[in-house]
């Protein structure tokens, strides 16, 4: 009996082309995020005041930190002043301090009354690097998680569209604390997916409990990811993630106590750490530019993505629904957008897109949920993920270009998203 | 000799041939509904007229549009018919002399439905001008116009349950009926003179038509029925254009996807019902080169009107974003349900297309966006999101399918109402559906008091 070819000689083993197409993603996604491609280059509002605390502590050192929140005290005790950015989102503050040292050591503010001067102030420039480097930092975090609830392939196109996603763009290409924030929260939520495996690595567990401290550090929105977090530890089991144990909140409650002691320690002592945080809720509360900007019904978040990125929401929503309806893989990302969609649309006053970036690995693994279900029903399933995955980014690049570039949107609230489609005028 | 006959394979007529097992919402044959199914679609029905015909709106006043129609629907009721070119070559001179645009006579069967309703019911009772509340209350003109639009979107209530039937089913219809019922966007365009939702009616109408013909070839009342239609859709108003091509590509997607048959008779009829239509209005106006001036002007006008610019820009996901400030819920359920559809579902992929193909013109207007145009879209996206809840709860013990069914369906119109009353009802400066007022209404814009 002769053996048939196939048989006889076993086809040699392709090498698998994912790992070079997702280093050629991550370098994308660098790319995308370090060279300036916005055409608003002046200085916000909140960058104004972290470039303030950034030379206060440069000028006198990280020990001066006490003093720093001591001053956003003072000023707030006048009635008139408005709200500012506490100085307690330390992680972003003291990364571009570091930053700031390390690089233009120390070298004096620019005048940014001069012409170039914000372009080349080294405090503007430290916390703007910051923001880029947490950016792209945040693509590893995602790749993995993609990684470990998808396929190669899906995994892939996940990372394409968090590649081309506008709002982490954006948050990169500026000295905005919440693209640092968002990466701290996708830090957190990979590994604390990660250390719910069965026989995981205790590194998992102590790389969770360190984001989760380093994200509190970040922003305090973190109460919100924390609440999400302990609804993924509660359901884990019946989310297929494994069984929390003590270990997991023991984990979740040490870096969040880690963090509240550093930033105790930063503020000059616990009454002042919170006293700077209540001042701050007080005064976006009278804010009238957040009353004017930050308000709206439960759905205001979904209006502002449908108006940022359509096809992406689109999908999303679709990806959404199949996992209600029993796709699994996307379970622990669906309810993690749940609980925090729940209390951010809950926010009086504070409602803003920006604040939504840590819903974009989430959103744009239920919009490849959906994609991928479509693919299915293709002659050649992987290339039409492909092709999709391919409009979805190219959309998503379009709509950076056209909010960014084409025109020079800055903050996303959601008239400013409106005037520069023109729906409003 | 024995006299045989030649072998015939012909089915048994006792035995029904089998048939694929279906897919998706399934179609309820004609005579088999329940007298139960009925008795809830007359309650669900009385429920959605009585929301259409009680007042229940915020804006008080007479608004643009409505002004315009009534100064139309007075001088046809004067002067009749006949006098129609008289109108439309006034209009024309009107138009030229100034830089604004103003909604065209051409819109006759509205004009024509409402002077009739007037001539009916208020007799000679005399014109006036509508300065005051009280105007607006008693004016016969402008109640003769809010009856005829109260009427209509009524009409559409019951077209959209026959139709939901007919493409899904005895619990489509109910659950269409009463997502229908509650509509906002419907319950606004009942509320007020306006011809957007006279205008739904005929396009809902002719996309149902199209549907039984597709269905059943070649009846010649379904026929009849479905050209009549068109016609009258074409006299209703000039959107009929986007209807039209769009149901011209429904008819070639349902050709090559084998949806229904399409036939030579169907294909004639789909041509020859608009011509009619259009002929009509041609004489109406009084020939050909003044109804070609009418348009021209029109158009031309609208494209330098500041309020259009204003009001009627956007991407080609405008109405996306509208549709989402006034009916989320519905809005998400139906873009999940299109993205999940299956080939087998025709019914949902039939009105996905007409959708998709409407949407696809009308989004290219330029400054010509503005919701009141998608009414026609309300039914099609409520039997989507219903069939979406229908999944949904699948996932339940099976006890609880249908009570968990009614109690989505019963929140989703409860939802509803409350986006009515903030969005048409709370919010009171303006009865135009532009995504400004929206937003002002939602109070994701900050709307400065009033001056």
């Amino acid at each position: 009996m002769s053996e048939s070819p196939a048989e006889a000689a076993p086809e040699p083993q392709r090498t698998p082309l994912w790992p070079l197409l997702a280093v050629l993603l991550l370098l994308l996604g660098c790319a995308l995020r370090i060279v300036p491609w916005t055409s608003n280059h002046g200085m916000g509002y909140d960058e104004s005041y972290y470039r303030k605390y950034l030379l206060m502590l440069d000028e006198h050192g990280l020990a001066a930190y006490p003093d720093v929140c001591a001053a956003y005290l003072q000023d707030g005790t006048v009635e008139t002043t408005i709200a500012k950015v506490p100085p307690l989102r330390a992680l972003f503050v003291a990364g571009g301090l570091a930053w700031k040292r390390v690089a233009f050591g120390s070298t004096p503010p620019a005048d940014l009354n001069a012409p170039n001067g914000i372009a080349s102030d080294p405090a503007l420039i430290s916390l703007h690097r910051i923001a880029t480097l947490f950016g792209c930092l945040a693509l590893w975090p995602a790749w993995g998680l993609a990684r470990r609830l998808f396929r190669e392939r899906e995994a892939l196109a996940i990372l394409a569209l968090f590649v081309c996603s506008p709002l982490l763009i954006h948050t990169s290409q500026h000295g905005f604390v919440d693209g640092v924030f968002g990466a701290g929260a996708l830090f957190a939520l990979w590994t604390l997916v990660e250390s719910l495996r069965e026989k995981a690595h205790r590194g998992w567990l102590m790389g969770f409990a360190a984001s989760f401290a380093l994200m509190i550090m970040a922003k305090e929105s973190a109460l919100f990811v924390g609440l999400a977090i302990a609804g993924i530890l509660i359901f884990s089991h019946r989310l297929g993630l494994g069984r929390a144990t003590f270990m997991h909140w023991g984990a979740a409650v040490i870096g969040g106590l880690v963090a509240l002691v550093v930033l105790s320690a930063a503020a000059g002592g616990l009454r002042t750490m919170l006293n700077v945080y209540l001042l701050f809720i007080h005064k976006v509360q009278v804010l009238p530019y957040a009353h004017e900007t930050g308000r709206g019904p439960w759905y205001r978040y979904l209006v502002d993505l449908m108006v940022f990125t359509p096809l992406t929401l689109c999908f999303a929503l679709g990806g959404a629904f199949l996992t209600l309806n029993g796709e699994r893989r996307a379970a622990v990302l669906l309810l993690f957008l749940a609980v925090t969609y729940l209390v951010m649309s809950n926010m009086e006053n504070g409602m803003n897109l920006r604040y939504a970036t840590i819903w974009e690995l989430p959103l744009r693994a239920l919009a490849i949920v959906q994609v991928g279900a479509m693919a299915t029903r293709f002659r050649r399933p992987a290339w039409a993920l492909t092709v999709l995955t391919l409009v979805l980014c190219a959309v998503d690049l379009r709509q950076y270009y056209e909010f960014f570039v084409a025109h020079t949107v800055s903050d996303l609230a959601s008239q400013y998203l409106l005037r520069a489609v023109e729906i409003l005028k | 000799m024995i006299q045989t006959e030649p072998m015939k394979l012909a089915p048994d007529s006792q035995v029904p041939p089998p048939e694929p097992a279906p897919s998706g919402p399934v179609a309820t044959p004609s005579g088999s509904t329940g007298l139960r199914v009925w008795l809830a679609l007359a309650l669900i029905l009385a429920a959605g007229i009585a929301l259409r015909v009680l007042p229940w709106h915020g804006y008080p006043w007479i608004g643009f549009d409505e002004n315009l129609y009534k100064v139309y629907v007075e001088k046809l009721d004067a002067q009749g018919l006949g006098a129609y070119p008289a109108i439309s070559a006034e209009y024309v001179a009107r138009q030229r002399a100034t830089p604004k645009a103003f909604l065209p006579p051409t819109r006759f069967l509205y004009i024509f439905f409402s002077a009739t309703w007037r001539a009916t019911f208020y007799g000679d009772a005399r014109y006036q001008k509508v300065q005051t509340l009280e105007d607006v209350k008693t004016d016969p003109t402008l109640k003769s116009m809010r009856a005829i639009s109260t009427l209509f979107t009524c009409l559409t209530l019951l077209v959209g349950a026959a139709f939901a039937r007919r493409l899904a089913g005895d619990g489509a219809m109910l659950g269409v009926t009463a997502l229908m019922a509650c509509a906002p966007t419907q319950l606004h365009m009942a509320q007020h003179g306006l011809i957007d939702g006279f205008f739904a009616f005929w396009a809902l109408t002719a996309l149902w038509l199209l549907w039984e013909n597709l269905q059943s070839t070649n009846h010649p009342r379904w026929l009849a029925a479905y050209g009549v239609t068109l016609a009258l859709m074409v006299m209703t108003k000039e959107n009929a254009a986007f209807v039209t091509f769009a149901l011209c590509c429904v008819i070639a997607i349902a050709h090559f996807a084998k949806w229904g048959f399409v036939t030579r008779n169907l294909l004639l009829v789909t041509v020859i019902g608009p011509a009619v239509g259009l002929i009509a209005l041609i004489t109406l106006a009084g020939g050909a080169h003044v109804f070609v001036d009418i348009y021209q002007l029109l158009v031309s006008k609208a494209e330098n009107l500041s309020y259009a610019i204003a009001t009627g820009d956007g991407p080609w996901y405008r109405y996306l974003v509208d549709l989402l400030l006034a009916s989320p819920l519905i809005l998400l359920l139906a873009v999940s349900m299109v993205l999940q559809l299956r080939r087998k579902e025709h019914a949902l992929l039939y009105v996905t297309a007409f959708i998709a193909c409407s949407y696809v013109f009308m989004c290219n207007v330029k400054y010509g966006m503005n919701l009141r145009y998608a009414n026609m879209w309300d039914m099609p996206l409520r039997l989507l999101a219903f069939t979406q809840l229908g999944l949904l709860t699948t996932r339940l013990p099976q006890r609880w399918i249908q009570p968990g069914l009614c109690l989505a369906v019963a929140g989703l119109c409860a939802f509803d109402l409350h986006q009515y009353q903030v969005l048409f009802v709370n919010f009171d400066r303006d009865y135009e559906m532009i995504t400004t007022n929206l937003l002002y209404a939602l109070k994701i814009l900050k709307l400065m008091p009033p001056n």
